[in-house]
């Protein structure tokens, strides 16, 4: 068993009894919450971007060694989590469960084909299931685990050390929407190495593209990056 | 690698698909060209004879999976999990002992033949509950080397049973097949061994009743101690 100690980073707009009783992530981690190596830092009735609680936790000196970067509409179901962390972080500087392995121009989410919407079939990486409970529907987006340009910001994770050493953080312009792609740009930016690895779990949201405030996400995102 | 995954259930073929974890569970999982199923419907056989008749099979699979009906497969990877365990072990469980004692009557009971759980020398997790994602039980560090797996699910290369001339003894129709197809592992030097899979166990096993206390006497018939 490995000896790294994961913290669990979720910004939420629930409260805690919510979260706790209503949220999958907050379900999910009441029985893979057994193992002593799993702690938490969960920022309730959050209205802020992620960015800020996600900043928190890179910057809080605590003994946890790996942060997890995780929406609070995902179920995880391995019980073996933090082995699947290790195993992925021997290959990667930062993980996730769905990513791309090519960036094209204009590209407006981790899985589309240009500036639309289309997904870009054979470019994929993750393994990902869908549905209200644990346990859905599994999607098989492409091999894993891979590396890749971009990762899904429903679950990312990376070495606290990893991230202070390459001066990595979120930019809290980016609300929900493209804090993860910003993310992932900045870390290959760095010459970081960004892949998938091998945690099951479910999720809840198809996620919200197209609504204006994701329209809003993009224009801000293109004239940080310029594509 | 082919996988063959080998379950006897109970139940019709349709309300397998419908009703059991495992069916379920499979269904929810998507496809993976390297898993293969054999099942039997509405049995009444024991599993012994069952599980031999796939190591004994010409099917080409290179590695065979034992497991029940009720058992909630919640990990996407499950394959992989499975040929990463085979790396380690020659039979891979979710549970076990890492030493046998004195009349253990289950891989997880006390010594003297008594049915109350020690957790002393135990590795393996595994939840429980009727919904995927249950309750879990950390028994013990996973993994590690066992003497005896719970049969809920065991795992093995085809070619190693067969080469070792490791099968299930017909005699143990649905209790302490487990038990002494570990003893027979083991005495064939065979190396057991726990692996992180993750998965829901629907019941909580079946200990103590008439069936149960007359295989107990064979299987102590059978190895003495």
């Amino acid at each position: 068993m490995t000896d790294l100690q994961i913290e669990i980073v979720c910004a939420t707009p629930l409260s805690e009894d919510d979260f706790w009783l209503r949220s999958a992530l907050g379900n999910s981690l009441r029985y893979i919450g057994f193992d002593a190596r799993i702690a938490t830092c969960i920022h309730y009735e959050n209205r802020l971007s992620p960015a800020e609680a996600y900043n928190d936790s890179i910057g809080a000196e605590r003994d946890s060694t790996v942060l997890v970067f995780v929406q609070d509409d995902l179920w995880l179901q391995d019980y073996f989590l933090v082995d699947r962390l290790s195993a992925g972080l021997d290959l990667y500087d930062v993980v996730g469960l769905a990513g791309c392995v090519r960036r094209v121009k204009d590209q407006s989410a981790w899985f589309s084909d240009g500036p639309g919407l289309e997904i870009q079939n054979g470019f994929l990486s993750g393994v990902l299931g869908h549905g209200a409970d644990a346990l859905g529907n599994a999607h098989v987006f492409g091999p894993v685990p891979a590396e890749c340009e971009l990762l899904d910001g429903g679950f990312m994770a990376a070495r606290r050390r990893t991230l202070v050493e390459h001066q990595l953080l979120f930019d809290s312009q980016f609300g929900i929407h493209f804090h993860d792609m910003d993310f992932c740009r900045g870390a290959r930016q760095r010459g970081m190495k960004l892949g998938t690895c091998q945690v099951s779990a479910t999720r809840q949201s198809q996620g919200a593209y197209g609504t204006p405030a994701w329209s809003d996400g993009y224009r801000a995102y293109l004239a940080k990056w310029g594509s | 690698m082919k996988l063959e995954l080998i379950s006897a259930s109970r139940l019709a073929e349709g309300p397998f698909w419908a009703r059991s974890a495992l069916g379920q569970s499979l269904q929810k999982m998507g496809h993976d060209a390297r898993l293969t199923t054999n099942f039997t419907f509405e049995n009444k056989r024991g599993l012994p004879d069952i599980y031999n008749e796939g190591i004994q099979s010409a099917r080409d699979s290179d590695v065979l999976i034992f497991m029940h009906d009720d058992v909630w497969l919640q990990d996407f990877f499950f394959v992989d999990r499975v040929l990463e365990g085979l790396e380690q072990y020659d039979v891979i469980g979710l549970t076990g002992c890492t030493k046998l004692r004195h009349r253990q009557a289950n891989w997880a009971c006390e010594a003297g033949g008594g049915k109350e759980i020690d957790f002393e020398g135990l590795s393996g997790v595994i939840g429980h509950g009727h919904v995927p994602v249950g309750h879990p039980t950390l028994f013990g560090p996973v993994p590690a080397q066992c003497e005896s797996l719970d049969g809920v699910f065991l795992a093995a290369k085809k070619e190693t049973l067969l080469r070792h001339q490791v099968m299930f003894d017909p005699q143990f129709t649905f209790h302490f097949y487990d038990m002494d197809f570990c003893r027979t592992a083991r005495k064939k030097h065979l190396r057991l061994g726990t692996w992180g899979i993750s998965v829901t166990h629907v019941s909580g096993g079946d200990f103590g009743g008439e069936s149960w206390a007359d295989k107990c006497r064979l299987y102590f018939d059978k190895w003495g101690d």
